[in-house]
């Protein structure tokens, strides 16, 4: 049966931030993210209404990743939003609260788009030097030679969300367990090109939280293991165990045709001689002193037999996301037939031990020298269980990023009042010639910037979600919350111990007033002031990486979006349009820039499904998004059609296989705007993966990361050349 | 994102007068009738199938509920007289730790097996594999007489078409037959014939496998006088290997002379008088071997509805006993350390009343605060209090709820007066229990037996319990996704709480995950079997969590 419909035509979306129905969804979204934002967020009970599991969280990535969002406005704030955790794994509820804060204090500014865009670049810039200079009174060093400061920013992390039901005892053990695993995944001898380890997380659902633990080296689930028998394991001559990475299946049905039928004679067995094949291969093994074998799939028993009776331990279903820090810890090739093996194929191991945390029971893999270390987590309830999951690998992401930039910023709102204070007290002492160089007057810069701090003063707000006053304070720009239900009392510091990231006390009069700031004019106040000491010994601490990157995704977006209205001037004018895809009711997004160089996405969904057929070593390293087209044809190659087995087989298989990675995008010459025939042939189609050409008229956004998420959510249809140049020239 | 619900609407979800808290306290207070030695069973009748089971403890409450249907309905199906706890398990559990001479228990040494048409005195314990087979099994069995058998076992199921775990079956693979054989035997007899050859061939007289067995395969092996088991467990596998040297396969054509074990043998089981156990269509049989580390409990009882109840109230107090001794330590039980917890709270609640007075008020940001923290602690007692009134009234210490209250009140001002409360209560206790005063028939019997409860499965629960009442508590928001459109449903009315979906928050060890279904949050049987124990204290708990934290104000504060 075929179904035809219709060709729609591609719809342009003028104005796309006015009408009743967007701002009445951005408030609803806006309202979800802000009350989830803090450690005392609201939780959100998420499930399909049809008997699915429930997951009861306040993480941004798993709230946007669950709203299926049909507002073309919101689709490419919530793409955003989530290539921006992608990439840091915090900050994501910040960068969604600000965004939606932009759009809201931006849409009702009587001042024309372009402008505000301009302005709000500008205000962007002031605030990216601020935090990039050393006077920068919202930041701290982060010293890596004591545990102090490292402790507070995987603290800040850990307590941030409360679908964990942590108390404080395990907020203790699982800081120092995080930190543990980040000393572990930094490699001993550091030569010029570092490259830092990895941490597995083991899940041990039901257990107490302080029955976490962790351990250097591997752990492989092994629920046929027999305990308190010793391990009998073949030793090389130089005393290490040698060992065999299998990633291809060795359950003997290797003969099953993808296509077509094969025919065989009466009498003959492929089962049979497919057996014996692997057999030959268990022979080969235990010729070359191999003492483990670990298959990511199954294993035929008999092979398990044979390598067993002898002395070969063999573990099959080791899983796929084992089988890269496997590979790496052993120096082990993963062997991908059963038809070739090479003796340098095999890695090496120092020990092999069982480990026990009841139900379950682990191989332990320990290797000489390791950055690979695995955490025991557990959690009473599987909802807990996996928003702690979620959160410790944001801490250890974090803990990444640290290292690169050896700085971190204050939390509990006193990094956005902080900069806020600062916008003020500079927009109020710029030079006449600033205004004239973005072609403004002096109000429509002060209107612009008390709309951007507002926006900024918006995310310290929503930390408050039992109607608590709210204060800043006029020395150092913190934020100070006052607990709802307080009697008046004539002074505040009666009423405030200590600002949001606890850093200032009560003890000097720093001069407080109401964080409200929705009527009357902008203070004016002298610059803020650097905290000298600080009084609590723990501090609320974010990601510096992070919230840069979050105060840049979300100015990106919302002041773009607004320059689509009619009113844009020129085809110059930097914006994001949104073009309706007139087949699927997908958007598509499109930068337009003078210039001209060709963009090939690959869809967001659909390319997950061919990602997963890469082998570990054939992705592109996450933050690398912008590839030559070369490179992209070599890991096109590289790929192969996933038959409906291997389909089948991977739903079976566990969730974390199914993680969604980020997208892969090309830009090449102008000269090569048709695609190259591998690309759009059979394969391409079963793959299910669409490639189009895109016509951009800019070689790269100037911001050259955002530029690059925001192109995130394109998609294309089958001759989306000609429709993007179209609506290019249509403007 | 539909329905565009106005932002207040949205907020509006997270009153005080929580739906999710609600039902979660309707759940609870059945939950209570599980509490102390005398339980309320409750009688579980399926409608469809007009099968009926017996029932006495919350997971299999749960279980048996349709909590879509989120309840008054479903419970409302009678309350049967309560049925006094089995004395003879209790002697089960003390041979068992004789006999292992060990203090730990290990439960993956041990089985049940429930045999019906026998009254409830003839349960026992019995070294070995004790399991039901059919009459034509049991002739082979009589004809082994006390031979020493040849035992070989298996861990997949023993049919023609069983392929291991991850074997995908072969399509599109056609067979030519060039020349038909004028015997023409088809495929099915000439795998029979040689399977049973290499079973002859090894000399095996005992096959012990994990799955299915095929039908035909079982008469032929009958026939040759070869015992077909199936569906035997894991751990008795493990068990049989360990005591006989025999290794598992999972083809027959893996089987070489190394992996059958020598020295099992097997005979019908008898009642321990020695009485005939002709119950129709399954005999038990008992299977055993030289050295081999397993027991069965063989429950039997004359009422079929029964068998459930029997086998969890076994596993339940094995459990008991398992933790304990694993725990190394008991709480004095009987309501003896719920009381000492309230006491304990209401000093703290006093203490935080007087301003100024203690570390705990300092510790908070604001000095008034303390005020909240005073009031939640009171919610907090009043939940002990209530728990230890239902407790008195179901073990009949008490007429009704007012009395039991009385009699708290009663202990704890004397517990207050006497300036230590928790040297008064242990004092009480090792008189003979807390609450054995007031209405009790035997007011001057000294009783030996002590109740005593299990530290960590207690403490576990409690923190359990809170912690679901919490997650409930912050949750301000249900989501739909998936296939149906998405909506944020605004109306408090829609506040699925837990009993609709679960919330996956924690009920005591088990959790809520589809609508109809409840499962556990983890996959063993250990933990399902350790979920029964706790899920009657967890639930009392959760209703006196509920009850503490419902309806006041500042009651989010985790204190």
């Amino acid at each position: 049966m075929s179904r035809l419909e219709a060709k729609k035509p591609p719809l342009f979306i003028s104005e796309p931030l006015t009408g009743d129905a967007v701002s009445q969804s951005l408030s609803l979204l806006s309202g979800i993210l802000k009350s989830s934002y803090g450690p005392a967020g609201r939780l959100k009970q998420l499930h399909n209404g049809v008997g699915g599991c429930v997951c009861t969280t306040s993480q941004s990535s798993a709230l946007l990743g669950h709203l299926s969002i049909s507002q073309p406005v919101l689709r490419v704030l919530t793409a955003s939003v989530r290539n921006h955790v992608s990439r840091f794994s915090d900050c994501g509820l910040f960068t969604a609260i600000l965004c939606c804060g932009f759009i809201e204090n931006f849409r009702s500014l009587n001042v024309a788009p372009f402008t505000v865009i301009k302005i709000s670049k500008h205000l962007l810039s002031l605030c990216m030097d601020h935090l990039k200079s050393e006077a920068c009174g919202c930041r701290v060093s982060v010293d890596f030679s004591s545990v102090g400061t490292l402790v507070c920013l995987v603290r800040s992390i850990l307590t941030s969300k409360p679908a964990c039901m942590l108390n404080k005892t395990e907020v203790d053990h699982l800081t120092s367990l995080v930190l543990k695993a980040f000393i572990f995944t930094v490699p001993y001898n550091v030569e010029t090109n570092a490259v830092l380890g990895k941490c597995v997380i083991i899940p041990v659902k039901g257990r107490r939280v302080v029955d976490s633990t962790i351990l250097p080296g591997l752990l492989i689930e092994t629920p046929e293991i027999q305990l308190g028998k010793p391990l009998a394991i073949k030793r090389t001559g130089s005393n290490i165990i040698k060992i065999a990475l299998f990633s291809v299946s060795m359950s003997g049905d290797g003969f099953n045709p993808e296509e077509g039928t094969i025919a065989v004679h009466h009498g003959v067995s492929l089962e049979v001689s497919e057996l014996n094949q692997l057999l030959n291969v268990g022979k080969q093994l235990v010729e070359d002193e191999v003492g483990l074998v670990v298959c990511q799939k199954v294993m035929h028993p008999s092979l398990k037999q044979y390598l067993k009776e002898n002395g070969v331990m063999a573990v099959d279903r080791a899983g796929l996301c084992l089988m890269e820090p496997l590979g790496r810890m052993t120096g082990s090739q993963p062997i991908a037939s059963i038809h070739s093996l090479s003796p340098g194929c095999y890695g090496s191991l120092k020990d092999l031990c069982i480990e026990s945390f009841a139900p379950k029971h682990f191989l332990h893999l320990i290797p000489e020298d390791t950055v690979i270390c695995s955490l025991i987590l557990c959690n009473r309830s599987e909802t807990a269980w996996d928003e702690l999951k979620r959160v410790c690998e944001t801490a250890e992401h974090v803990l990444q990023l640290t290292v690169k930039e050896p700085l971190a910023l204050l939390g509990g709102g006193c990094t956005e009042t902080h900069l806020a204070s600062y916008i003020r007290y500079k927009s109020s002492s710029l030079p006449a010639s600033t205004f004239k160089d973005l072609d403004c007057s002096q109000t429509q810069y002060q209107l612009v910037a008390e709309g951007f701090c507002r926006s900024l003063e918006s995310v310290a707000r929503s930390l408050s979600h039992d109607s608590e006053e709210i204060l800043t304070d006029m020395v150092y720009g913190h934020c100070w919350f006052v607990p709802s239900g307080s009697p008046c009392v004539s002074k505040w510091s009666d009423l405030v111990s200590k600002c949001g990231c606890g850093m200032n006390g009560n003890s000097e009069d720093l001069s407080w007033r109401f964080l409200q700031g929705q009527s009357g004019s902008p203070v004016i106040q002298d610059c803020p002031k650097e905290p000298s000491l600080k009084v609590a010994d723990l501090l609320t601490l974010d990601c510096f990486a992070a919230k840069c990157s979050g105060l840049q995704v979300s100015l990106f977006c919302p002041p773009r979006l607004n320059a689509i209205s009619s009113r844009a001037p020129s085809i110059r004018c930097a914006g994001v349009k949104i073009v309706k895809d007139g087949e699927r009711g997908q958007e598509k997004s499109l930068d337009v820039k003078p210039l001209g160089c060709v963009l090939i996405t690959i869809s967001l969904n659909l390319s997950t499904t061919w990602w997963k057929t890469l082998a570990p070593s054939q992705h592109p390293a996450p933050q690398k998004e912008l590839m030559s087209t070369t490179e992209l044809m070599t890991i096109w190659k590289k790929s192969k059609y996933i038959s409906d087995k291997e389909k089948r087989e991977k739903r079976v298989a566990r969730k974390a296989h199914l993680r969604i990675k980020p997208p892969l995008m090309a830009i090449c010459s102008r000269s090569s705007t048709t695609l190259p025939a591998e690309m759009t042939n059979q394969k391409t189609k079963k793959l299910g993966v669409k490639v189009t050409p895109y016509f951009k008229l800019e070689e790269v956004s100037p911001l050259p990361l955002t530029g690059s998420e925001l192109q995130v959510e394109l998609r294309a249809n089958d001759n989306g050349a000609g429709k993007g140049q179209q609506c290019v020239e249509g403007q | 994102m539909v329905c565009c619900p106005l932002p207040m609407a949205f907020r509006d979800v997270n009153a005080r007068r929580h739906i999710g808290l609600q039902q979660l306290s309707s759940l609870a207070s059945t939950g209570r009738t599980f509490l102390g030695p005398m339980k309320s069973h409750k009688f579980i009748v399926d409608e469809i199938t007009n099968q009926s089971t017996l029932i006495c403890s919350a997971v299999r409450l749960i279980e048996s509920l349709d909590v879509t249907r989120y309840l008054a309905t479903a419970l409302s199906h009678g309350n049967q007289t309560s049925m006094k706890l089995l004395q003879s398990v209790a002697a089960y559990q003390q041979e068992r730790a004789e006999c292992s001479g060990s203090s730990q228990i290990n439960i993956a040494e041990i089985v049940t097996c429930c045999v019906l048409g026998l009254p409830e005195g003839y349960s026992c314990v019995s070294p070995g594999f004790v399991t039901l087979v059919s009459p034509e099994q049991a002739t082979v069995i009589k004809h082994f007489a006390d031979k020493p058998l040849r035992i070989l076992l298996m861990d997949g199921d023993l049919t023609e078409q069983y392929r291991h775990l991850g074997f995908n079956r072969p399509r599109n693979v056609r067979t030519i037959l060039e020349h038909p054989s004028p015997q023409g035997g088809n495929a099915g007899d000439v795998w029979l014939s040689r399977m049973s050859d290499i079973l002859m061939s090894f000399e095996v007289n005992l096959v012990l496998v994990k799955g299915n067995v095929c039908k035909n395969l079982m008469e032929r092996c009958i026939a040759s006088r070869i015992l077909v088991v199936g569906c035997v467990a894991r751990d008795v596998l493990c068990a049989f290997g360990a005591a006989t040297g025999a290794q598992a396969v999972t083809y027959l054509s893996q089987l070489n002379a190394s992996c059958v074990g020598n020295g099992a043998w097997a005979e019908l089981w008898e009642a321990s008088d020695g009485r005939a156990v002709d119950l129709g269509e399954l005999v038990p049989a008992r299977i055993s071997a030289g050295g081999l580390a397993l027991l069965t409990a063989v429950l039997t009882t004359a009422l079929p509805c029964k068998a459930q109840l029997l086998e969890d109230q076994f596993w339940t107090l094995l459990y008991r006993l398992h933790h304990a001794l694993k725990d190394g330590k008991v709480f004095p039980g009987g309501g003896a350390v719920e009381l000492l917890c309230l006491s304990h709270i209401q000093a703290l609640a006093e203490q935080t009343g007087r301003p100024g007075s203690n570390k705990a008020v300092r510790e908070l940001p604001s000095p008034w605060l303390a005020e909240y923290k005073s009031i939640v602690l009171q919610a907090l007692a009043s939940g002990w209090k209530q728990y230890l009134s239902v407790v008195l009234c179901n073990t009949a210490k008490a007429s009704s709820e007012l009395e039991a209250s009385a009699s708290v009140d009663h202990h704890l001002q004397k517990a207050a007066a006497c300036g230590s409360p928790s040297a008064y209560i242990l004092e009480e206790f090792r008189r003979g229990g807390v609450f054995r005063g007031g209405c009790d028939p035997f007011p001057n019997q000294v009783t030996d037996s002590k109740v005593c409860d299990n530290v960590a499965a207690k403490t576990e629960a409690w923190r359990r319990a809170l912690d679901l009442v919490l997650l409930v508590l912050q949750t301000d928001a249900e989501i739909i996704t998936g296939s149906r459109r998405n909506q944020i449903l605004n109306s408090p009315e829609h506040f699925a709480g837990l009993s609709q979906t679960g919330s996956d928050g924690s009920w005591g060890m088990l959790e809520l995950k589809q609508g109809r279904m409840l499962t556990l949050s983890c996959t063993s049987a250990t933990s399902y079997k350790q979920g029964l124990a706790s899920s009657v204290c967890s639930m009392a708990c959760l209703g006196s969590a509920l009850q503490a934290v419902c309806g006041h104000p500042g009651s989010c504060s985790r204190s």
